[in-house]
């Protein structure tokens, strides 16, 4: 499953040197349920943008497209109408890496933003010994004990401009598949 | 439907992953993220079973059921929202958001506030009035002047200048000042996050029960007086709740890549501020955002301020006041039953 991949992402990247701190929430099923309650079944769609296209993202949109490979998970509810997308992105700030998912309805609308993993990643250039040593040889098959181990850490606030990029950027995509009529049709239109 | 893994350790009948712990009578714990507040604000809440057997219906799926669970999710949901109503009220950069029109608004005239940004307004002159204008929400304002925000005019005034009517609920200010929220409105989004997990789940449970539920299942709820638990993190302003206690610990002003040991947080809050050297050298024309109530001048770099509190509304704003006065025994903070650290 695509969750238990990613968790495996997750456990290899924490122990690495590089990346000295992750933790992860939500996995990419558990977000979209929740981002699409309705949803009855889901219909994965990979897109592959031509350079028309990512223009077009990026002028509705508003910042640069980035990626000409999307892949989107659509939400269709028990009578296999259209309830809108689910998209999972990463996105890289200064020290930071951010996996979040964006529910964008059948209409453009956000429907909510999840973040489901965080890592610090410092590439190496900066090292955190002390947030290491917390996740030092923690896998996910030995279950962390809350209030025991884990710190919660207090300053330095993160930005999440990145994130509100991506989003945009997602909710331009899915402005021009609707747009294209690439999307599936929700039934009502 | 969706194919949701069986129930096993960690997790959940709705398929929610939470940090399990060894103990199976101790809560699991969901940890959710979001971005807001110009940050990514954590959420764990963690709702024993036993407080809703016998109150919960149905699973709402899968075949067995862990009502905590479904509470715990209930509860984040709530969190989120009051962290978001927050942003929306006290947000200077949102045109509509109460603060923006109380800026707007010329001296003189009352502007009708939400209750929230009332609250935070009232604590805000207080500790002015007690700090003597050392902790101030229009000081911060006085720098961006004109063309930087495009605002027009510089503000000017104090917290002097700013009047409150809880009556009718109103804010006027008589000198053309604005106010930044920024040192305080984000500890006051933490404790309405903690509010509404403390109080959401139970509320809706009670809600629930009445439509066809027996009175078995309130009295089940009230036999287990332990209610939800777990912490909000908005970028450093945290607060943690309930039947938990979490160490924090604090970054390193002088490097980021390290953390210092503070304090083991159990139904408390705590707050940090600084002026992170790694930012000043990135950019070494901007100034610090923190500055002196009374001087205006921007606070020394290099250093780091955090309050512990019993709520995260006075941690964050006293933070502000330590770091004007770098006094970490100011008398302030025991009237506040706080402590403080500068790092």
């Amino acid at each position: 499953m695509q969750h238990t991949y990613l968790a495996s992402i997750i456990v290899a990247t924490s122990v690495c040197a590089s990346s000295a701190f992750a933790v992860d929430y939500l996995s990419a099923e558990q977000a979209r349920a929740l981002l699409f309650p309705a949803a009855a079944q889901w219909q994965d769609k990979r897109v592959a943008l031509s350079p028309e296209q990512l223009q077009t993202v990026a002028r509705l949109a508003g910042v640069p497209a980035r990626s000409a490979a999307w892949a989107l998970s659509q939400a269709l509810d028990d009578k296999g109408k259209y309830l809108g997308s689910v998209v999972v992105d990463q996105v890289i700030g200064k020290f930071e890496l951010i996996t979040y998912a964006v529910g964008v309805d059948a209409k453009g609308a956000v429907t909510g933003i999840e973040i489901l993993s965080y890592r610090e990643s410092h590439g190496g250039e900066i090292r955190l010994p002390a947030w290491r040593k917390q996740f030092a040889g923690k896998t996910l098959a030995q279950p962390i004990k809350v209030g025991d181990d884990i710190a919660l850490i207090s300053g330095a606030t993160l930005s999440c401009s990145h994130v509100t990029d991506g989003v945009r950027r997602i909710v331009g995509l899915l402005a021009m598949l609707r747009e294209g009529g690439l999307l599936p049709a929700t039934g009502t239109t | 439907m969706i194919e949701l893994p069986a129930v096993q350790e960690g997790r959940d009948s709705t398929g929610l992953r939470y940090l399990s712990a060894s103990n199976l009578r101790q809560p699991r714990l969901l940890r959710r993220a979001k971005p807001l507040l110009g940050t990514l604000v954590e959420i764990a809440c963690a709702v024993p079973d036993q407080v809703y057997s016998g109150v919960h219906s149905a699973p709402s799926r899968g075949s067995a059921t862990l009502p905590g669970a479904d509470a715990a999710l209930a509860a984040s949901e709530a969190a989120f929202a009051a962290i978001a109503r927050v942003q929306r009220l006290m947000s200077r950069h949102e045109a509509t958001s109460d603060l923006s029109r109380f800026n707007a608004a010329a001296p003189g005239h009352w502007t009708a506030v939400a209750p929230d940004t009332l609250t935070v307004f009232a604590f805000a002159l207080h500790l002015s009035a007690q700090s003597g204008g050392i902790f101030d929400v229009c000081a911060a304002c006085s720098q961006d002047e004109a063309g930087q925000t495009g605002t027009g005019q510089p503000s000017a005034g104090s917290w002097r200048d700013v009047e409150i009517d809880l009556q009718r609920g109103a804010l006027r200010k008589h000198a053309p000042l604005r106010a930044d929220l920024g040192g305080v409105a984000k500890g006051y989004a933490v404790d309405a996050a903690v509010y509404a997990m403390q109080h959401a789940g139970v509320g809706n449970r009670e809600g629930e029960s009445g439509e066809g539920q027996s009175d078995e299942g309130t009295s089940a709820k009230c036999q287990s007086g332990k209610g939800p638990s777990g912490w909000v993190n908005a970028g450093g302003d945290l607060r943690v709740f309930g039947d938990l206690e979490m160490p924090m610990r604090v970054r390193s002003p002088q490097d980021l890549s390290d953390t210092v040991a503070c304090v083991r947080l159990r139904d408390r809050a705590a707050a940090t501020s600084a002026c992170y050297l790694q930012s000043a050298a990135a950019d070494p024309s901007a100034q610090s955002v923190l500055r002196h109530g009374i001087s205006r001048q921007p606070v020394a770099y290099g250093k780091s301020w955090t309050v512990a509190a019993p709520c995260c509304m006075a941690a964050d704003a006293l933070t502000k006041l330590v770091a004007a006065t770098g006094n970490a025994q100011h008398p302030l903070l025991a009237h506040y039953a706080a402590q403080a650290w500068i790092f």
